[in-house]
């Protein structure tokens, strides 16, 4: 019997797509918990959105299947899921009492 | 060797975009759209801390996490049921859209009660800027979360013809990005709502 058989195509992509899944539980949980944390506002709101831009990659790449396409389509997705985190990030930053 | 045809679609990845043109179009719109409720969100957040500190503080921050765990799920069992279509497999194809419609309606569910708490309680849009941020921004989003829904389940009915995954993949995958699209929608708007 051959126990050394070479993983499907099949199966690679199933692995893949449950890893990924199971790093977006992950994060969303590490997010919550953080939340709990008694950090500062400024470091919550810096990690709830860098955590947030790893999720959209991955639902962007993974999920959507943009991860091999034409760069100019999958560059406008990835352009807005770093993008509009970081207009959040910069309107934190400037407001007078955070 | 080589793989078989259907095999070699999953395993190659492929170049053109996922679906057709037109919802791709739809996408961007959308999230445009929502783009704006964001910044709206975190602008009317950060000016009014007090108003909204003071009205998060009445969501329900495990009701967010529930959702975002059924959407994030939901969205990967659709994934697998795409990759079943590129591999000919109408069944598992047919099932993993009907799971995932159902994995949704925990959204649906959680979303509801949460309004109706909040309702209960005397917030509605009226009550100040927070709520009506509150009430209109996630509102968008579960209407486009039950549109999904519809679509999902109008193309899983399809799917009773197995060879409807041959014939109309790209109807099948231009459903499933609209799907993804709905689940980074919630993504971007869980941690401005529950978290920040």
């Amino acid at each position: 019997m051959n126990t050394h058989s070479p993983k499907s195509p099949k199966s690679s992509i199933l692995v893949t797509l449950t890893f990924n899944w199971v790093v977006l539980l992950l994060l969303t949980l590490a997010a919550v918990v953080l939340s709990q944390q008694s950090i500062a506002a400024q470091t919550l709101i810096l990690f709830a959105l860098v955590i947030t831009v790893f999720k959209s990659q991955i639902v962007v790449d993974r999920f959507m299947g943009l991860r091999h396409i034409d760069i100019r389509w999958r560059g406008l997705m990835l352009a807005y899921i770093i993008i509009i985190p970081a207009i959040i990030l910069l309107i934190y930053s400037s407001a007078p009492s955070i | 060797m080589n793989q078989p045809i259907a095999l070699q679609a999953i395993t190659s990845e492929s170049k053109e975009l996922p679906g057709d043109l037109a919802i791709w179009l739809f996408i961007f719109a959308e999230l445009t759209v929502f783009a704006v409720f964001f910044i709206g969100f975190a602008w009317m957040d950060s000016r009014n801390p007090e108003m909204f500190d003071a009205g998060k503080a009445t969501l329900h921050p495990i009701a967010g996490l529930i959702n975002t765990l059924a959407l994030i799920t939901s969205s990967y069992i659709l994934a697998l049921a795409i990759k079943a279509a590129m591999a000919g497999n109408a069944l598992a194809c047919r099932r993993g859209f009907w799971l995932s419609i159902l994995i949704a309606s925990i959204y649906v569910v959680t979303k509801m009660w949460e309004y109706s708490e909040l309702i209960g309680q005397g917030y509605d849009l009226s009550t100040n800027n927070f709520y009506m941020f509150y009430f209109f921004t996630t509102g968008f989003h579960f209407m486009h979360v039950l549109l999904g829904m519809v679509v999902l389940a109008i193309l899983a009915v399809c799917l009773n013809e197995p060879e409807y995954v041959t014939s109309d993949l790209s109807a099948l995958e231009s459903g499933a990005s609209y799907w993804h699209m709905v689940d980074l929608l919630w993504i971007i708007l869980f941690p401005l709502v529950y978290i920040i």
